[in-house]
């Protein structure tokens, strides 16, 4: 008889885009702090200030492939909605068409009323 | 047209009678508890929306001034590039949130169409004119017709409560579904707009949001220390003054997406309730969404209104 080994719990699943996230922050702060401190020589300080700049702009992307890789979902989404948003149409066309055949009847009224005036003045009624 | 008068006299009272019955019958009808939370709702959400869209802005904006700030900073040391210059948000995938938040507007704007008063106003119109009509008809061959002001108000309030009817008939017979359809594309929306943002310690717009008010507040110290020795006491105390209005900026514009996600989390969980509570005659639930999910927008409001009077 085999037995099945039981579930490992899995590890080291945190998100890389996080991870990633993290550590640049980490640098940027640290890069922040030896760019403005004054004990550091001027060299010192440039180096740091590269470092920021490039840890910035690595962020930048980070955080503007989140905004990009997400269009994708929105649009599977939003093409979702298409079948509700039809029907909720046609309920509107629906009860839009109850008014109309209102406004119909009161507009054959005043035909009738029209005409029963145009042969009153003829002498017809 | 030969018309008894007997016969007028008494088909009056009983018009009288009819009209009235019905009135009383389908008075109360009007509206629904689940149309009034949709209407309700699409109130809610439209401010919602409005203050998404104003978040995409704010982060393009404060990252071309941060752009701007830098350039005045490092203009004497780095040569201008161009190429440098350029919007954050892509214009296609930001097309996108336009298109996708138009048609949560859309979808918002009809369901307050569909389940808000209007329908019944308009029949009403509709049925005033009608009764109008009837009153004109007074010409004496046609005595059979005519109706008095009394029973014509009770004619047109009998047409309108029938036409209340049957229009809450086909919202009840239709709404629930189109709520149950619509219930996952809008909590996914919800999730992946709330996923855009993040927050200021996640990778997202938060984040770029909060750094590029760090990069501004970077570039004023520079340019305080780069041209102090030129400055004027007056005028170095206006540029100094400047950071702590940046540091405020920067608090202000993290709780203005902080309270963004919120909202949205608040308009998925206040579209759920709805449809979830779609055959309930009460739904406290639903009132409890709701009420966060306006607290929210107008917090948000607040936000970005005292943020665009700044700029």
């Amino acid at each position: 008889m085999s037995t099945t080994p039981p579930a490992t719990p899995l590890t080291g699943t945190a998100d890389p885009k996080q991870a990633a996230f993290d550590a640049l922050k980490g640098v940027l702060k640290s890069a922040q702090a030896a760019m403005n401190n004054p004990a550091n020589t001027q060299a010192a300080r440039d180096v740091a200030r590269a470092l920021w700049n490039a840890t910035n702009d690595q962020l930048d992307a980070l955080d503007q492939a989140v905004f990009t890789g997400n269009t994708v979902q929105l649009q599977a989404a939003a093409a979702a909605m298409t079948p509700g948003m039809t029907q909720l149409k046609a309920l509107q066309t629906q009860i839009s068409s109850l008014g109309n055949d209102l406004k119909e009847a009161a507009s054959i009224l005043s035909g009738i009323d029209n005409a029963v005036m145009e042969l009153g003045v003829l002498g017809l009624i | 047209m030969i018309v008894c008068k007997h016969s007028v006299s008494h088909r009056r009272p009983f018009r009288t009678v009819v009209f009235s019955g019905l009135v009383v019958a389908l008075s109360g009808c009007a509206l629904s508890p689940l149309a009034s939370r949709t209407a309700a709702f699409s109130t809610a959400a439209t401010a919602t929306i409005t203050q998404t869209m104003n978040a995409y802005q704010l982060v393009n904006q404060t990252y071309s001034d941060a752009q701007v700030a830098t350039l005045v900073a490092t203009y004497d040391t780095t040569p201008f590039d161009a190429s440098k210059i350029k919007t954050y948000l892509p214009a296609k995938d930001l097309a996108v949130r336009t298109q996708v938040l138009n048609g949560l507007q859309q979808y918002a704007t009809l369901l307050a169409e569909v389940s808000g008063n209007q329908p019944i106003t308009d029949l009403e119109t509709q049925a005033t004119a009608a009764g109008n009509s009837l009153v004109k008809l007074q010409q004496d061959d046609f005595k059979g017709f005519k109706i008095d002001t009394t029973e014509q108000n009770l004619a047109v309030t009998a047409v309108a409560a029938i036409g209340s009817v049957l229009i809450e008939h086909e919202r009840a017979r239709a709404l629930p579904g189109i709520l149950d359809k619509m219930n996952k594309p809008i909590q996914d929306i919800c999730k992946v707009l709330q996923d855009d943002i993040g927050t200021t310690d996640t990778p997202g717009l938060a984040d770029a949001l909060h750094r590029d008010y760090d990069k501004q507040i970077q570039a004023q110290i520079d340019f305080i220390h780069a041209n102090e020795t030129k400055m004027s006491a007056d005028e170095k105390r206006t540029e100094i003054e400047t950071l702590p209005k940046l540091v405020l900026a920067q608090q202000q514009s993290d709780q203005a997406l902080a309270a963004t996600s919120k909202s949205l989390a608040a308009l998925a969980a206040a579209h759920a309730a709805l449809a979830s509570t779609k055959s309930q005659k009460d739904s406290p639930a639903f009132k409890l969404k709701l009420t966060e999910l306006v607290q929210d927008a107008q917090t948000i409001n607040g936000f970005y209104t005292s943020l665009s009077m700044k700029k």
